[in-house]
Formats: C-alpha cells, sequence, structure tokens
C-alpha cells in the first residue's frame, strides 16, 4: 500500500482564485498635513489554474446588429454579412448569439439562440438585404430591452453594432444616454463600429462610453472582420464572466477613472466589467487621500462579484492601503514615475477627448501635448506614436474641422487598450 | 458471450464478501495518499468509473464518494465492476451514498434492474452491504470526503467515526443527514432542504465552523448535478464532483496530486 | 505655473495637484521628521475655477456622463438558494418596484419572476410594496407558501410583511431568500 507520512498544507490559493488583480499606486505614502492625490492603475485577468481545461467558459451571449439602412448597399453590407458568419462559425459552441439588421425597422436574424444549427443562422444573416433609412434609437430601445431579462442570467453580453449613418428617427445624445444608462446596468457592453464618414460620431461613442464598450471608426471594410473576430476570440476565451467591480472608498475621496465608466451610488463606484479573458482589464484612476494622523491608511476597498466557469458567484477583493507620514523623503522616494506617466497619459487624453467634443480646440491642443510628453516619458512605442499622431491631427487642421472620427478612434483605444 | 460480471453466483459471493470488506472499515476511514482520483456520484456511469480505475496503473488509489447506483441503465453493473476492483486492488475507498439504502433503489431503476437479471433475491443482501458502507473518508488529515455534507448540531468527526453500521435507511439522524445534505450560499445556519424530511441545507458560517473546529482544509462530496462536472461552494473549500452520464452534462474527476487540485472534465 | 510648497516641482496652474509628489496647490512646506502631532490643516476647496484663458471646465473634471436623474428605485433584491434547475440556484435577481408596484411570480411565462418549477402554480403568489413595506402574498396556491420561522417553515396566510433576511419557499421545490 502506498502511504504517505506527509503532511499537506492545502493551500486554496492555487486552485480557487480565478482572477488575478493587480492594483499598483503611484506612491505607498501620502503627506500627513495635506491631501495628497494618488494615481493608481488595476489590472484584472483571469488565472488558469486548472490544467486540463483548454475552452473558456461557454454561456456567453454576442448580439451582432448591422445596419442595413439604403447607404450600406453593395459591399459594405457584403462585409459585413460575411463577417457575421465567420463570427458565428468561430463563436465556441455553448453560446448564445443574437443578430438584428436594423434601418426603418429592426428585423430579427436571430434572438439569443444557440449555435447548433449554424447553417440556419448563416442562411438567415446571408438574407439580409439593404433598404430604408437608420431608426437607430428605435433599434436601440428594442434590442435593450429584449436583453434585459436574459442579461441577468447570462454570462455576459457583448454587442457589437456597426452603422454608417446619421441616426433619422432620434437625433438628441440624451435620450441615447439615457438607454446606454440602462444597458450598463444590464451589463450589456456595447462596442460600436462607425464606417464611413455619415454616421454620428458623438451619439455612437456616447452609447459605448457609457457601457464601457469600445469605439471603431474605420474607413477600410475589410476591419469590419477583423474586429468581430477580435471580440469572438475574446469571448471563446473567457475564465471569469458577469464580473462587476465594486470600489468602496473608505478615507479616500475624489475617486476619478480615467478609461471606464463607474457608476456612483454614494461612497461606491459601481462598473460592468462583463467577460474576463486573457486579454487583462485595465483601470486608471486617482484618488485623494485627505490629511490626517501618521500611520495606515485603509483608502479604498475593490471587489469584483463574478461567475465562475459553472455559474457560481465568485467575490475576490483587495485592500488599497497607504501609509500617512510626515517624512517627506519617505514620499519623494517612493514615488513611481511609471504609474505616474500611465496615468497622465490617460487623464490628458480624456481631457482632450472631452474639449474636442464640446469644439475647445485651443484647450485641447494643449492637453494633448501634455498627453503627448507624459506618452514620451512612459516610453511605450506605441502609446508615443498614438499621442503624436493625435497631436497633429489637430494641429493640421483648420479650427473647427477637425475630424473627429478619427480622433476619437485613437482615443477610445488610448483608454481601453491601453496604447 | 458470457457476461462475467453478471452471474448470480458470482454476485452473490461478492456482495457477501464486499459487505465483510466494508464492515472491517471504520465509519470514518482515515487514509494517507499522495495521489488520489475522487470520482462522484457515477449512476451507473461505467465508463466514468473505469477513467478513475485506469489511474491506479499510475500508482493512485480511487474514492469513491457514493451513489454508484439507480438513475442510469448499467448500475449493477457500475457497482459490481467496482466492488471488483476494491476487492482485487485493495485501493478503491467507497463511502456511502443516499442512493446506497432502502429508500430509493425501488424507485430508481437499481432493484428494477436486479429483477431483470433474475437477482431480486440477493436485494437483501446488497442492503446489508450498503448499510455496511463507511460513511466518510478522512484523507491526509486535512481532507473529508463525504456524500452529501456536514450534520446539524455540534458536529464533529467523532461522531462519524461513532456512526453505527448496519443501518439500512439509515435511521441515525446524523448519518442520513451526512448523505442528504447540500450546501447553499446566502443561508445561515441550517435550513429543513426541499430534498426530503430529515435533509437541511448548511449554510456558510456553520460549514467554516466545522472545517476550522475539526482542523479540516477541504470537504469533498458528490450528491448534487454539477452540469460542469466539478463545482465548489464557500470560497473553494467545498468542491463538488459529480461523474454520471445520465444528467447530459460533463463529468468531473477530481485528481490530487502531491498537494495540488486537479479537474478532469469529460464531456 | 505654481511651485510645489514640498517638492518644488513646477505646475501648470490648471493642476491642483503636484504632477510630481501629488500634494494639493497650496499646502504648507514641509516639516522635518518630528513626533508632534501634524497641525490640523484646513481642507481647501478643491473645485478651483481654471485660470486658463478659454473657457474649459477645471483640469480635473471629468465630462458628465450623466447617470439617471431619477431618485433610488425601489430594489428587492433575492437570491434563489434552492430551484429544480441547477442553473437557479445561487442567483442572485434584482426585483424592482419603480415600474411595477407587485411583482407576480409563478411558473407562467406571463409572471414577472418566472420560477420553473412543477410544484409552484401557474399564477403563485404577488410580492407588493405598500406604503413603503414589501408584503407577499399567496394566491391560493395549490402547494403553498411558506416563511421560515422559529425552525419550520409556516404556511403563509393572507398579507405578510417580508424583511431583509426572510426565507421563503414557494411550492414543494422552491426556496428564496430576501438579500436587500
Amino acid at each position: 500500500m502506498e502511504e504517505s507520512g506527509k503532511k499537506y498544507k492545502y493551500t486554496l490559493i492555487n486552485y480557487i482564485t480565478m482572477l488575478d488583480i493587480k492594483l499598483e499606486s503611484s506612491n505607498d505614502f501620502s503627506f500627513a498635513d495635506s491631501s495628497t492625490r494618488l494615481f493608481f492603475t488595476i489590472r484584472i485577468s483571469g488565472r488558469k489554474e486548472n490544467v486540463h481545461q483548454q475552452k473558456g467558459i461557454t454561456g456567453n451571449w454576442l448580439i451582432i446588429v448591422i445596419d442595413q439602412s439604403s447607404s450600406m448597399v453593395g459591399e459594405k453590407l457584403e462585409t459585413a454579412k460575411q463577417a457575421a458568419i465567420s463570427a458565428i462559425n468561430e463563436l465556441n459552441p455553448g453560446n448564445y448569439v443574437s443578430i438584428y439588421s436594423f434601418s426603418d425597422e429592426v428585423e430579427v436574424v436571430a434572438d439569443h439562440t444557440s449555435l447548433n444549427d449554424v447553417k440556419r443562422l448563416e442562411n438567415g444573416i446571408r438574407e439580409i438585404t439593404a433598404h430604408g433609412r437608420t431608426a437607430l434609437f428605435k433599434t436601440m430601445d428594442f434590442i435593450i430591452n429584449k436583453a434585459r431579462p436574459y442579461a441577468e442570467d447570462a454570462g455576459s453580453v457583448t454587442l457589437i453594432m456597426l452603422t454608417d449613418g446619421q441616426p433619422t428617427d432620434v437625433t438628441d445624445i440624451h435620450r441615447y444616454e439615457s438607454i446606454a444608462g440602462m444597458a450598463a446596468e444590464y451589463g450589456i457592453k456595447i462596442n460600436s463600429i462607425g464606417i464611413g464618414s455619415d454616421y454620428n460620431e458623438e451619439i455612437i461613442k456616447k452609447i459605448s462610453d457609457i457601457t464601457n464598450g469600445e469605439f471603431y471608426n474605420i474607413v477600410d471594410r475589410s476591419q469590419i472582420g477583423t474586429i468581430f473576430g477580435s471580440y469572438v476570440q475574446q469571448l471563446n476565451k473567457t475564465v471569469a464572466t458577469s464580473a462587476v467591480m465594486s470600489l468602496n472608498l473608505r478615507e479616500g475621496t475624489d475617486f476619478k477613472s480615467y478609461d471606464q465608466n463607474f457608476i456612483q451610488q454614494g461612497n461606491q463606484y459601481l462598473l460592468n466589467i462583463g467577460m474576463i479573458s486573457d486579454i487583462p482589464f485595465l483601470i486608471t484612476g486617482q484618488v485623494v487621500v485627505p490629511p490626517g494622523k501618521e500611520g495606515i491608511v485603509n483608502v479604498m476597498n475593490i471587489s469584483i462579484d463574478y461567475k465562475d466557469e459553472n455559474g457560481s458567484s465568485k467575490s475576490e477583493s483587495i485592500e488599497f492601503k497607504i501609509t500617512r507620514t510626515n517624512d517627506s523623503k519617505k514620499i519623494f522616494s517612493g514615488t513611481r514615475q511609471d504609474i505616474i506617466n500611465a496615468a497622465r497619459v490617460k487623464m490628458n487624453v480624456e481631457k482632450f477627448e472631452y474639449l474636442t467634443s464640446v469644439g475647445d480646440i485651443t484647450g485641447a491642443t494643449k492637453a494633448i501635448g501634455e498627453a503627448r510628453k507624459a506618452a514620451e516619458a512612459t516610453k511605450n512605442i506605441k502609446l508615443i506614436e498614438s499621442t503624436r499622431k493625435l497631436e497633429n491631427i489637430v494641429s493640421s487642421t483648420p479650427t473647427g474641422k477637425v475630424d473627429k472620427k478619427q480622433i476619437y478612434n485613437e482615443t477610445s483605444r488610448i483608454k481601453k487598450k491601453g496604447d | 458471450m458470457i457476461d462475467y460480471l453478471l452471474v448470480p453466483d458470482y454476485i452473490g459471493d461478492l456482495v457477501v464478501t464486499l459487505k465483510d470488506y466494508f464492515s472491517k472499515e471504520p465509519s470514518l476511514l482515515e487514509l494517507k495518499y499522495d495521489r488520489v482520483a475522487i470520482v462522484g456520484d457515477t449512476h451507473g456511469a461505467i465508463d466514468v468509473s473505469s477513467l478513475a480505475f485506469d489511474k491506479l496503473h499510475e500508482g493512485y488509489c480511487v474514492i469513491m464518494l457514493g451513489d454508484l447506483i439507480d438513475r442510469g441503465p448499467e448500475s449493477l453493473r457500475n457497482l459490481v465492476f467496482s466492488m471488483e476492483m476494491k476487492f482485487l486492488t485493495d485501493k478503491v475507498f467507497i463511502i456511502r451514498g443516499n442512493h446506497e439504502s432502502s429508500i430509493t433503489p425501488p424507485y430508481y431503476g437499481f432493484l428494477d434492474e436486479l429483477k431483470e437479471n433474475g437477482i431480486d433475491y440477493l436485494y437483501d443482501d446488497f442492503l446489508s452491504m450498503f448499510a455496511s458502507i463507511p460513511y466518510g473518508i478522512l484523507l491526509n488529515e486535512m481532507i473529508l470526503c463525504l456524500h452529501g455534507g456536514i450534520a446539524s448540531g455540534e458536529f464533529t468527526l467523532e461522531d462519524i467515526r461513532n456512526l453505527r453500521k448496519g443501518d439500512i435507511v439509515p435511521d441515525d439522524k446524523r448519518g442520513f443527514e451526512i448523505l442528504w445534505n447540500d450546501p447553499r450560499e446566502f443561508i445561515e445556519g441550517f435550513l429543513p432542504s426541499t430534498r426530503a424530511e430529515g435533509a437541511y441545507f448548511f449554510g456558510r458560517d456553520v460549514f467554516e465552523h466545522f472545517m476550522e473546529t475539526n482542523n479540516l482544509s477541504h470537504l469533498i462530496r458528490g450528491h448534487e448535478v454539477k452540469m460542469n462536472g466539478i463545482a465548489d461552494n464557500f470560497n473553494g473549500k467545498l468542491i463538488t464532483v459529480f461523474s454520471s452520464e445520465y444528467h447530459g452534462g460533463k463529468k468531473g474527476i477530481l485528481i490530487l496530486d502531491n498537494g495540488k487540485f486537479i479537474k478532469i472534465i469529460r464531456d | 505655473m505654481w511651485k510645489c510648497s514640498k517638492c518644488g516641482t513646477e505646475n501648470d496652474d490648471s493642476y491642483d495637484y503636484c504632477v510630481v509628489c501629488g500634494v494639493e496647490k497650496n499646502a504648507p512646506p514641509s516639516v522635518a521628521p518630528v513626533t508632534q502631532e501634524p497641525p490640523q490643516v484646513q481642507k481647501e476647496m478643491t473645485s478651483v475655477p481654471a485660470q486658463s484663458t478659454v473657457n474649459s471646465p477645471s483640469v480635473e473634471s471629468q465630462p458628465a456622463v450623466a447617470p439617471p436623474t431619477a431618485p433610488p428605485p425601489k430594489i428587492l433584491k433575492i437570491a434563489i438558494i434552492q430551484s429544480p434547475s441547477p442553473e437557479l440556484v445561487g442567483r442572485t435577481l434584482d426585483l424592482d418596484f419603480s415600474i411595477f408596484q407587485t411583482i407576480s411570480i409563478g411558473r407562467n411565462p406571463e409572471n414577472l419572476l418566472q420560477m420553473p418549477d412543477g410544484s409552484i402554480s401557474r399564477r403563485h403568489a404577488l410580492i407588493e410594496l405598500k406604503d413603503d413595506k414589501f408584503i407577499i402574498r399567496d394566491l391560493q396556491s395549490t402547494n403553498g407558501t411558506y416563511i421560515f420561522e422559529s425552525g419550520y417553515f409556516t404556511k403563509i396566510e393572507g398579507d405578510r410583511n417580508i424583511n431583509v433576511g426572510d426565507v421563503i419557499k414557494l411550492g414543494e421545490g422552491t426556496v428564496i431568500r430576501v438579500i436587500q
């Protein structure tokens, strides 16, 4: 009989934690006699603790929404349809898909369907034809309300929307903000793709921002397939779903995030993360530590509620603590310049984005200059190139005529992807 | 071709022999192994049992968390095969499930299988054997294996050790609860379960109290359908392994290898 | 530009905090590390109007992404302790009473809270928000609605107040708990 006298410490860490949550602060110390602003980055990714499981979690829900207004006729629509067909073929079985097309009305090609009969879905997609106008508001309203009952149960809802024209039903951006707010509460992330030069980038980007989705401006229709494909890849590699972050301020104040949209409830800030795949999810922001007694200060608590591959609810949390001190030397020597630079890039890119949207080109130019300088300090080549590119766009076009679509494409990528 | 497993005389002998084996094992069987393959409810899934038994070649021992019979077809064959492996290798350890009793076999298929094979006269012998199966396994002093869960009241490992063998239903309240209880988040203490009169749901507070008081790191159990084969509760301290086929989901085998847990999941 | 009183860095006027050491503008200069209590510093209002030449908002402000301005909705959060459907066990649901004053529970799809349990009647029970309190009412269901108290599930007759922490059984196979 094989026996062992050894006693094992069966550590829980290797087995059950699904997520790696890493918080880095610009300093571990703050001034005891003054308010101190700290920058921080939070990085969330999955851990593969299970040697034998290769596939990602299933039960995720992909919603594809394609504009079929008459301006989409021809290669644009055909490419979009082909991209949708590739997506449903590549998406792992066990996940769900909805496909809608819209012009004056919404056409339901598939409604929360499993991937058992892909051929039937393909046929439905092939039948989409271009005709009519762009009732964007009605479409979003319809789809968000349809998604609602499933969204609570579903793993994560990832929506990709493609459009090429101005909405013809509702143009008031506040109404779109409203329904996007609802979508965010239901945990639906709306990623949007605007193609061409005729669509309303303010509205589309606002919808994505509020739901924490990504925004893309494309001129070349071949990018549609690449973008769809990248989402499918992520969905196929989810390690956690329905992730919601709750950031609870303790002694910290003035919390802000530069790249994610949190919903505030008193001292608690909620963020719908959705699915967590192998690509890390980044949050960059700041928090202020007030003056007070020297010693350890609990700034904020961050918890993430999510579901694992069995649909079991899990929760992991970390505490963000720093030490207040009167010893300035400790603060100066503890400064993490890399965190400060990364945060400053995003802080200024966000400011740049805002000033661009309100038409303040002078202010925007200054902000992007700051962003570029901070980017240069990070030595991240992609980031430097992106900020330089944006600087060139504003400086080389006459005031009032900046290409916002191109700008938002860059700022969205910098915010969400970090370069 | 003769189905050698189901020859009546052979089975009759095997049942009596295994009853003897089980009777000699304490109600709480204490084992020390570096490498273990743990199989949950199989309910007749002889292919899954075989997968676990394959690990015996690599030097593993196998723990079966009960519920070998009922629900799936071939549950008799699954039981007989597992008994045989225990008899031949001495490295297969079985604990009692709620189906290893008189309550379920008449309704969930086992008794019918005995009838189909003309051996329903052995039913009482089977029940007698079931009643001699240990209630739990304490592995490496830190991991407890039970079929359902912890029992209510001030419950310790000693209580498991003291459970008498030969209790067919079982009538003992604690013995019954060990086979029938389920863990649940969002509750405190014990709540009457919807499964059966005398079964309870237990919450995180009483579970953690039990684990701490008895110096345990993990509780591994079966009893509940898990479509993904293996699931955990209470921050990973409680692991459910489900290894059947009748439920139409995945089946899991939990491997312990020198301090690490590894899951094997099959579609 | 302003000079940081702690580390000496020159900061743009639009910054409220030093970009290097993070201290607020107008902080007292560094004191040598001593054992006495640090002086009580007046917390300055940080909403300083921007000094830059154009009408842009102050640096630190984030573009307002308006959350819904309606008052916080009345939400009853419940956890499903037990259900014949294993996928529902452990799930939590938010019942939003800001739109509907009553939420119906039953087996049929027209119920706002649909519970897939054969022992639950087609229309089984109602939860109502009445005068700022939540009550549950059984709708003459076949197998009853029960609340767990003093160790037993007692059958609910008429209207019954429900509070956070209450455990309710519907029919034979479904148990829910009010968690918020």
